[in-house]
């Protein structure tokens, strides 16, 4: 019989981390939506909440979900947000930096993520604008630019909008709708295609203090996912945050503290297979 | 140059002029799609060819006067129930009618109703001399990737396709009597479909004019005849089962009106005359007209071929390949208030024997029909029924009785009984099998309540029974079909409805037997389909939809169960005065095309199609309506539907190499 243990024993630490990395490198250049940095998320209370964030995008981290959004952010906000090392693996790292401030025209707001590491990494950087169309209705436009880097093989970029909506239906109910990549956009000489997703949820707010938002997402090679996710803010300083997603199967839990202008936040997620995901925010709020 | 700013100059300042105009109609459209996709839902083609949508376009530009029309006038009007039109009636014999708003007094009338119906009807206005409406349209729809029958030369026309519609209509002041009918109507249509060579490879016209002397109107040319339930004659579009559980049913031909659209089956062509006396009405036709049908070898018509579409050799054998004769009557009586006594006769001739569906291969060169239909409606209750009997004495029948003791109860049982042996060419009454007055026999329940303010539930049951095969089940079958509605206003902008609809109904598979030989199997199958809408009206010019629909479709067992869902998101924005834009997106997924779900979509203003999504992708659409002076407007719809994984889409000569349909449309109308 195969024993691994055996035949890891031998091996150093240093090669077993060369290993597992062209192990990862080959998984991603062989399917490069696999582990794309849609499938994680970003900012900490949309990753606590199980990603069920459309219908809610309410600071500078909607420009990733629904650049609708934006419109509820009321005065200069700046996030930075890093996943040191998604499922345990320290090559799968994620950092991003958002911020997004209310202009007299229009709603502005700016992202830059990196993920990967030496041998494979995607760089996205975009802009986004959101404007209230009407009394209860945002609506929102992101333009972005990808760039996949794998050592030796090259690099590739590629353009792509997302657009979204946000309908305020009454006092304590938003519905929202969101669909990434809507010109079908493709990278490289091939023409991978990027995903293309499509996001329809709804939030809820029974009291001041508490909300709970249910989405539905698919992708449009996957099944779709229902996902679920609650906030509730204790003390006005402390937001408590909690998720559950299907296809695949996971739950979330994230916490985030506020003092003076600034705002702490962290946000875990497991995955039935892969195990936990870790991440930690830090923001800079100028609205009250 | 200075022509460009000159044209510029006259749309702003037509745009201007039109504004107050358009702000006054639109603030009761808000609610006006979703009653359009309520009833034409079921009744609306795969494709964009939507001849019901067409013929409610027609009465769109010819609006019915509300104190004028008659009965059968006012139920042509879709969503309105006879217990609605016997109020209408009620009403402007006290009192006429002033304003369209005081429909709104009429018991069932709701305003979301009064918004649909508004564009159908019209109060007379009282000016002397004669009045002269006019309309033109015109639509050009091409597909941007080429089907193989265009590469290989199979199509030898273009792949545009263009419809040309023109109408005119001169009146004088209208008496009760000669009804809503023009003294001089006029309507020409000419169309193209992709892949054919001619501009005019099909085209319809008639002329209608009524002699007041002599209570009589003419129609020389196309015309189509509708006539109590349907067992007889009827159009080849009617609603049917859908989310508005009560209406369909009871359908109250109008008779005798004129032909424009672009069907190109289902009318006459001769003249015919409808003599109004005063509590009896006569409708007399005559019609001679070629068919479109497959001859076989030994020169009888095999089956008739409705598609329309004459691009291929073999394609082309089938147009006017064969001619029908028709001599027809009805009159209908009024013998007291709200009892009507009608009775319908034709005789038929063929040039080519006619093969008879159901009768085992027996062939007909003559066919006749004889039918009676009676109907009694007084406040709350409307009963109805129409007998037929044909040349081998096959008795159909169809009754029903719609109840609505209060205004927050609704509800209407009919049953029908076609028997197999039945040959009813020009009916199409209701029933399961599309457009077939034939092997079936069935019972329809429909209620519709509203138990508390906001909330609105509809749901119906229909059992049905073929007692021989069908064209698509080689056996006796039987099934039954449910679906439950429930329409709650959460407040007076947000509406949201789910809706649940079973359908347990036979299929049919191709297995091969001990011999190897290839036969159809009947199999069990039972669809469930649950659907989730919300209806967002921020405002009257800026309306949000969202859509959930699930799918399942089990076999009993015999093959693997099937899934899909689709979820789609669109608005609707009346960006300036004069400009509409309209765009949806929908992703879908489903396991094959059976398990399909069919996506009611808006086309350029005037038509409607309801494609059926199947596989993995995406369809979206863009729609904009551009009104350049009060009279006349443009609009233009790019469609586009991307599949993933697939190499090409559809089969032989319709094949499209890629995973991308996309299809764009302009249409010109112009009303004077």
């Amino acid at each position: 019989m195969f024993e691994l243990g055996k035949y890891t024993q031998i091996l150093l630490p240093q090669q077993v981390k060369r290993l597992g990395c062209a192990l990862i490198a080959c998984l991603l250049i062989n399917h490069p939506h696999l582990f794309t940095m849609e499938n994680n998320g970003l900012g900490t209370k949309a990753i606590g909440m199980a990603n069920a964030f459309t219908a809610v995008s309410d600071n500078c981290w909607a420009i990733n979900y629904n650049p609708a959004g934006l419109t509820s952010v009321t005065a200069f906000q700046c996030s930075a947000f890093i996943v040191p090392d998604q499922f345990g693996l320290q090559e799968l790292q994620t950092t991003a930096l958002a911020a997004a401030m209310p202009l007299s025209f229009a709603s502005i707001g700016i992202k830059v993520e990196k993920f990967g590491f030496d041998l494979y990494s995607e760089t996205e950087f975009g802009i986004a604008l959101a404007k209230k169309i009407d009394r209860n209705i945002s609506a929102g436009l992101y333009f972005g630019y990808q760039r996949l880097d794998i050592a030796r093989y090259g690099t590739a970029g590629s353009f792509s909008i997302d657009g979204g909506l946000i309908a305020h239906i009454i006092e304590s109910v938003n519905v929202g709708f969101s669909v990434h990549n809507i010109t079908d956009a493709t990278l490289g000489r091939t023409g991978e295609k990027m995903p293309q997703v499509f996001d329809l949820g709804a939030c809820w707010l029974p009291f001041h203090d508490f909300h709970i938002s249910i989405e539905m997402e698919k992708d449009i090679r996957f099944p779709a996912s229902i996902k679920m996710g609650i906030e509730q803010i204790v003390f006005s300083v402390i937001a408590l945050r909690a998720g559950v997603a299907n296809n695949p199967d996971k739950y979330s839990a994230g916490i985030a503290v506020r003092y003076l202008l600034f705002e702490f936040g962290y946000a875990g997620y497991s995955h039935p297979d892969l195990g936990w995901t870790h991440q930690i925010e830090l923001s800079l709020k100028l609205d009250k | 140059m200075r022509a460009f700013l000159f044209i510029l100059f006259s749309i702003a300042i037509a745009s201007l002029a039109s504004a107050q105009e358009q702000l006054i109609s639109d603030t009761s459209d808000v609610w006006e799609d979703s009653y359009w996709e309520k009833i034409l839902e079921t009744a609306v083609q795969s494709d964009e060819n939507s001849t019901i949508a067409e013929e409610t376009t027609q009465l769109e530009d010819d609006p019915l006067n509300l104190n004028t029309a008659s009965v059968e006038e006012l139920h042509r009007i879709p969503a309105i129930s006879n217990l609605i039109v016997s109020r209408i009636i009620d009403r402007r014999k006290r009192e006429r009618f002033t304003s369209i708003d005081e429909l709104l007094e009429i018991e069932g009338m709701t305003p979301e109703l009064l918004s649909f119906i508004r564009r159908f009807v019209r109060i007379g206005r009282m000016k002397k001399g004669p009045s002269l409406s006019a309309s033109f349209l015109s639509r050009t729809s091409t597909e941007i990737e080429e089907r193989q029958g265009f590469i290989n030369g199979a199509y030898p026309g273009t792949p545009i396709k263009i419809l040309n519609r023109f109408h005119l209509s001169i009146g004088k002041n209208k008496s009760p009597l000669s009804s809503s009918v023009s003294e001089l109507e006029v309507g020409v249509l000419t169309e193209k479909d992709p892949g054919e060579r001619s501009i005019t490879n099909f085209s319809t016209y008639f002329a209608g004019f009524s002699i007041p002397s002599i209570s009589t109107h003419f129609i020389i040319g196309d015309y189509q005849m509708e006539a109590a339930e349907g067992l007889i004659f009827w159009s080849s579009s009617a609603f049917g089962k859908g989310s508005d559980v009560i209406t369909p049913v009871r359908k109250n031909g109008g008779g005798i009106h004129p032909y424009l659209s672009s069907d190109e089956n289902s009318f006459f062509r001769g003249i015919s005359a409808s003599i109004d006396l005063d509590k009896l009405q006569v409708q007399v036709m005559y019609s001679n007209k070629t068919l479109n049908a497959t001859i076989d070898s030994l020169g009888n018509i095999s089956s008739l071929y409705s598609s329309g579409l004459f691009r291929t050799e073999s394609e082309q054998r089938k147009q006017n390949s064969s001619r029908e004769t028709l001599i027809g009557c009805r009159a209908v009586t009024y013998l007291l208030d709200g009892l009507k006594i009608g009775g319908t006769c034709y005789r038929t001739r063929f040039v080519n024997p006619f093969m008879l569906i159901g009768n085992n291969g027996e062939s007909a060169s003559e066919l006749w029909m004889e039918g009676m239909d009676l109907s009694f409606t007084s406040k709350n209750i409307d009963v109805f029924s129409e007998c037929a009997i044909d040349r081998a004495n096959a008795l159909a029948v169809i009754a029903g009785i719609t109840y609505e003791p209060a205004a927050m109860l609704a509800l209407t049982i009919t049953a029908r009984d076609y028997p197999s042996a039945f040959q009813s060419i020009h009916g199409n009454a209701f029933g399961e099998l599309s457009g077939q007055v034939q092997n079936e026999s069935g019972v329809y329940v429909g209620i519709r309540t509203q138990p508390m303010k906001g909330l609105c539930i509809s749901t119906y049951y229909d059992q049905f029974e073929h007692s021989q095969p069908t064209y698509l089940i080689p056996t006796p079958s039987h099934g039954n079909d449910f679906l439950a509605l429930a329409e709650y206003n959460l407040t007076e902008q947000f509406e949201i409805a789910f809706r649940f609809k079973r359908k347990d109904s036979p299929s049919a598979i191709y297995e091969n037997d001990l011999y190897t030989r290839i036969v159809q199997q009947t199999i069990p199958r039972v669809q469930h389909n649950y659907r989730l809408t919300g209806e967002f009206a921020s405002s009257p010019s800026l309306r949000l939809s969202s859509r959930v629909e699930w799918v399942t479709v089990d076999y009993g067992g015999i093959q693997s169960a099937e899934q899909g869902m689709l979820m789609s998101q669109e608005i609707k924005w009346n960006l300036f005065y004069s400009l509409t834009a309209q765009a949806r997106l929908a992703i879908f997924e489903t396991d094959s095309y059976d398990s399909a779900i069919y996506e009611f979509e808006d086309e350029v203003p005037g038509a409607y199609s309801n494609p059926a999504l199947y596989g993995r992708g995406m369809r979206w659409y863009c729609i904009l309506r551009y009104q350049v002076f009060s009279k006349m407007y443009v609009a233009a719809k790019y469609a586009q539907t991307v599949k993933e994984g697939v190499k090409s889409i559809g089969t032989g000569n319709d094949e499209i190499s890629g995973d991308s349909q996309s299809i764009v449309s302009i249409q010109l109308e112009v009303r004077f």
